[in-house]
């Protein structure tokens, strides 16, 4: 089974939060998994190690609509980020299915995909394949 | 004859220079001593014809019968005048006496004229005129049935025309001849920014300076009885074959009506765009809300079904069963807030604040005796509150059941309800004595179903806010301890 190193899911949903990272951790998909129950959080982190690659994800599942900032405002802030020394894959994760966040999602090139919920195991292994 | 030789001559220019008439002079024994003019010749004779002729023997015997009177008037001294029709056209005949300085008739005159241009000309005016005064009337009762309020004034401001209808939607006397003793009587602002118009801005000076307005809406107040008005304005110069205007008009429309249906539409289309937006939120809300768990409830299942180790499935077990009453207030909570959106305001009642707080106490007694949560009322200013039946009830449970929650701490906490009626409308004000609540934090998570404190079963709290809201009414967060309903 492929893996990498570290994921970060964000997303103000506690259950998923934690379903998602036993799935991962149990298919083995990831070394580290780091949750995140808001896009600040996220964010913060990862100004904090623009310049440490290791500490960077290589994944991150990224919830819509969330409280304080949410993926639209993560995303926003994300890509002004300069010199992040790793390539990093964002996956939008939503339970809403209005097309409108789906066509918003396409027009942004930094966002690798847009995945409805509940996000299948299949679908985590394929978003692993897609690192390698 | 030799008495007349000096005058004939003049007779004769008289005759010669006036068109369309004829001169003749006869003595006492009707005999002709002058006959001139043009009219001579159509009759079929001349000059030399009728010259010591006499008048009875000249003429046919039915024209000497109808002026016989008349010569033989005349020859007595009377002055007559004669109007008569004949084939050759109309004629005036003006019999004088001719007559010495003593008074003595001399002769008589008949001085001929055909007038039938002139009596067709005067036909025409009279045939005119009449058709004039037709269509004055015509106008006029037009004028004074239209609905349109109408003022015609000239380039000095003095009003020549008015109507009925200007009065009428005015509420002032237009009787008066000055159309600044109108305006005076008003007063006239603009539609969009409610500015008053100066003088040179009113409709009518705009068209006495050669402007022409279409359509320019108005605000007009009258000063005496504060009636207030939407006025739609049309106003033209009217110009002379020069070019130059000479007055102008003005046609006035009430809009009032069309107005307010126009205002009207305009908030139903805010109301119904607010009222959509708030539908779409509520949508997202239902797709997170419900789809949320369930996509966790799948996730939980699988790995249910992978895990051999029966802690880890019971820890799955009890995450589904989390997931199941979060996924069972949701489903309540929705479904109160489409019923809201769907509620027909006639079906509203009477909610009154002390029976819903009544009742909440003898739910919730046991967990308000737990928590130590002891809640006050003061419903005097306003008792009650017209609202959808149930909804009222179903978002103060919500809040307070939050609150109790919050008050899980084991001190004594307060909570103090209060309603009010401010500008028309009724506000409940609660103030919370709880250690560590901060309201503004659990609402400022904005339209997040499942905030942070997910897991403190907030998760009714925006669907009671968005729920309030679709309904017309708010709810205000005035401090971390104090928020206030408003319907």
């Amino acid at each position: 089974m492929q893996t990498v190193g570290l994921i970060y899911i964000v997303d103000d949903d506690k259950i998923y939060r934690y379903t998602t990272e036993t799935y991962i951790q149990l298919l083995n998909l990831a070394a580290t998994v780091k949750t995140f129950s808001d896009g600040e959080e996220a964010i913060d982190a990862i100004k904090e190690n623009l310049d440490n690659p290791d500490q960077l994800p290589d994944i991150i599942l990224l919830d819509v609509n969330m409280p304080t900032m949410d993926g639209w405002d993560f995303i926003e802030e994300f890509v002004t980020l300069e010199n992040i020394s790793k390539k990093i894959s964002l996956y939008m994760v939503s339970s809403s299915i209005d097309e409108r966040d789906q066509e918003r999602a396409k027009g942004i090139s930094q966002i690798t995909d847009y995945i409805i919920k509940p996000i299948t195991e299949e679908q985590l292994v394929k978003l692993i394949q897609a690192k390698h | 004859m030799k008495k007349f030789d000096s005058a004939m001559d003049l007779y004769r220019q008289m005759a010669a220079n006036i068109p369309d008439c004829s001169i003749y002079i006869f003595d006492e024994n009707y005999e002709y001593l002058l006959a001139e003019g043009e009219e001579i010749a159509k009759n079929g004779f001349s000059s030399d014809m009728l010259v010591g002729s006499n008048f009875f023997e000249v003429w046919p015997q039915e024209v000497t019968m109808e002026l016989a009177a008349y010569y033989q008037d005349t020859l007595k001294g009377k002055r007559q005048k004669l109007e008569k029709q004949s084939e050759t056209g109309y004629f005036i005949q003006h019999f004088i006496p001719i007559a010495d300085k003593s008074g003595n008739v001399l002769a008589g005159m008949v001085v001929s004229q055909n007038i039938s241009v002139l009596t067709e000309t005067r036909q025409k005016l009279t045939d005119t005129s009449r058709e004039l005064r037709t269509k004055d009337q015509l106008i006029e009762a037009v004028i004074n049935t239209l609905a349109e309020g109408i003022i015609v004034s000239d380039k000095t401001g003095k009003v020549l025309l008015t109507n009925p209808a200007t009065e009428k939607m005015l509420g002032v006397n237009v009787s008066t001849e000055d159309i600044s003793e109108i305006g005076n009587q008003l007063i006239i602002k603009t539609s969009e920014n409610g500015r008053e118009l100066t003088n040179h801005e009113m409709p009518l000076a705009i068209a006495l300076h050669g402007g022409m307005l279409n359509g320019y809406v108005t605000y007009v107040e009258n000063r005496k009885s504060r009636k207030i008005l939407y006025v739609e304005n049309n106003s033209r110069p009217i110009v002379n074959d020069d070019g130059e205007v000479e007055a102008a008009l003005l046609v006035m429309r009430n809009i009032s009506l069309r107005k307010e249906l126009e205002d009207l539409v305009d908030e139903n289309i805010n109301t119904l765009k607010e009222k959509n937006e708030r539908l779409e939120g509520l949508l997202y809300e239902i797709a997170k809300g419900m789809r949320g768990p369930v996509a966790n409830i799948d996730i939980l299942l699988s790995l249910i079904k992978k895990t051999t180790e029966e802690e880890e499935r019971e820890l799955y077990l009890s995450k589904m069963a989390d997931t199941s009453r979060m996924l069972e207030k949701s489903v309540t909570a929705l479904s109160t807030a489409i019923m809201a959106f769907t509620s027909v305001k006639e079906d509203w009642v009477q909610n009154s604040f002390d029976e819903i707080l009544e009742e909440f106490r003898m739910v919730y007694k046991k967990e308000l005796t737990e928590v130590d949560l002891r809640i006050n009322s003061d419903f005097n200013r306003a008792e009650s509150v017209i609202f959808p039946p149930n909804v009222l009830k179903g978002v103060i449970f919500n809040l307070l059941s939050n609150l109790i929650q919050f008050s899980a701490q084991g001190e004594k906490s307060e909570v103090v309800l209060q309603s009010a009626i401010q500008s028309g409308k009724t506000s409940v004000k609660i103030n919370c004595d709880i250690k560590n609540l901060n309201l503004q934090r659990i609402f400022a998570t904005g339209p997040g179903l499942f905030g942070k404190n997910s897991d403190f079963g907030l998760m009714g709290l925006f669907i009671a806010k968005n729920h309030i809201e679709s309904l017309g009414g708010r709810i205000v967060v005035n401090s971390k301890k104090s928020l206030t309903l408003l319907f």
